[in-house]
């Protein structure tokens, strides 16, 4: 393996059967991801369970990546994103278009009070107020400030344009900020 | 609620001012108009930053999974990509052996069955060949004529120490006449074409005397010449 610590240099590695490549990617990045989904689900072994998933979905589609197309964090919190989805979609049993996975979710916290004192409790109001926005803006408030990727990078892992990244960034802060402040009024 | 309040578009350009790295005193100064609500944008992320620093990490048995469930994966990658490795798990023997195995199964079973035809053909040849009703024919003629040429040489005294006997005497007993129906034809053939072609012979050597005959001593000398010219 070479020594380098460059992700893009380890991913196309790793694509060569480099094991040892990919252990590094993993040390790297499993706790980003790991983050990302526990603050999409404020549980912690669930996001463990997911992150394991995450990485071994991306080892198994390798093949798939191109190195060139999305920075390989990107990759990664696309694979994780889809799982989330994947997850809540399998919770429910049915099937829904993404933006009604979110209300879903408000749906079961808000008929589960025990559950929403229970991850305010656990984790902070603004984590516990992400969940509550839809899908999309999870996706750019969680990767913008918690995992402090880049516009374009966040641009690759959506499949948006950085001006439409730019634009939902700013809906989000809103909207977390409106959902936060009633988390801190209750 | 503070920066709510702000247009999209005032929020955009603050946060596109931070992403190229100004200091959020410099942004707020941008935006005299909007001040309390540009300074509220900012204290909101550095919140939300804070959070995230604060998430949980990972516990380290996952972290141990996942090298292990990686690690076989890995394991059944390089057993898929090279045909020759050793199998890393028991899921790729057993697929080795549900796979390939059928097909090598398949040209076993061929092989024998090709192996099998080929012992009952060469049995078979081994075998004598059956004759025709012609050939039949031949055998038998060829029989009665070596007993009657027997029989002949009996009656006319020749002993087996007279094998020697002239051909011609043996073809003119009785035994080969009467037996040479067989061969007629193909005599009557042969004797045909060597005498065409020693009439063909006789013909050309009377013609060449004759031309030699009439050709005069000057003109065999002109053609010597002609010869030793071309001479190298």
């Amino acid at each position: 393996m070479q020594d380098t610590s460059d992700p893009r240099q380890l991913i196309i590695s790793a694509k060569d059967g480099d094991m040892a490549a990919f252990g590094k990617l993993y040390e790297l990045y499993f706790t980003p991801v790991f983050r990302y989904i526990f603050a999409r689900t404020s549980q912690h072994q669930l996001s463990e369970d997911l992150a394991q998933t995450v990485f071994i979905k991306a080892f198994e589609s390798l093949d798939r990546y191109q190195p060139t197309a999305s920075p390989p964090l990107a990759y990664l919190f696309t694979i994780a994103r889809n799982s989330v989805i994947d997850h809540w979609k399998k919770k429910k049993d049915i099937l829904f278009q993404e933006e009604d996975a979110a209300v879903s979710n408000i749906v079961d916290r808000k008929q589960n009070p025990a559950r929403d004192a229970e991850i305010k409790s656990s984790v902070g109001i603004i984590t516990a107020a992400i969940q509550e926005l839809p899908p999309d803006q999870q996706d750019v408030i969680t990767m913008k400030f918690l995992q402090e990727l880049s516009n374009a990078e966040i641009a690759q892992a959506l499949g948006k344009s950085e001006d439409a990244v730019r634009q939902l960034q700013s809906r989000a802060l809103k909207s977390l900020r409106v959902v936060s402040q009633k988390y801190e009024i209750s | 609620m503070k920066f709510p309040n702000l247009p999209d578009n005032i929020i955009e350009q603050a946060l596109a001012l931070y992403d190229q790295g100004k200091p959020v005193s410099a942004i707020i100064a941008a935006f005299p108009d909007h001040k309390a609500e540009v300074e509220d944008l900012f204290g909101f992320v550095s919140e939300i930053r804070h959070e995230g620093r604060q998430l949980p990490l990972p516990s380290r048995d996952a972290l141990t999974h996942v090298l292990l469930s990686v690690s076989m994966d890995t394991q059944k990658h390089v057993a898929q990509k090279s045909p020759t490795a050793s199998f890393g798990t028991f899921e790729s023997f057993q697929s080795f052996v549900t796979g390939r195995w059928t097909v090598y199964g398949s040209v076993g079973v061929v092989a024998a069955m090709a192996f099998i035809i080929f012992i009952n053909n060469f049995s078979a040849t081994n075998q004598p060949i059956p004759l025709s009703p012609n050939d039949t024919k031949v055998a038998e003629n060829t029989q009665q004529l070596v007993r009657e040429s027997s029989v002949a040489q009996d009656a006319q005294g020749i002993g087996a120490a007279t094998e020697t006997a002239s051909p011609t005497a043996l073809m003119a007993s009785p035994a080969m006449k009467s037996a040479g129906t067989a061969t007629a034809g193909s005599d009557a053939i042969l004797g045909a074409f060597f005498a065409d072609a020693s009439a063909e012979q006789a013909l050309f050597d009377t013609e060449a005397t004759a031309i030699l005959a009439n050709v005069d001593g000057a003109t065999l000398t002109g053609l010597d010449t002609t010869i030793a010219s071309y001479a190298y």
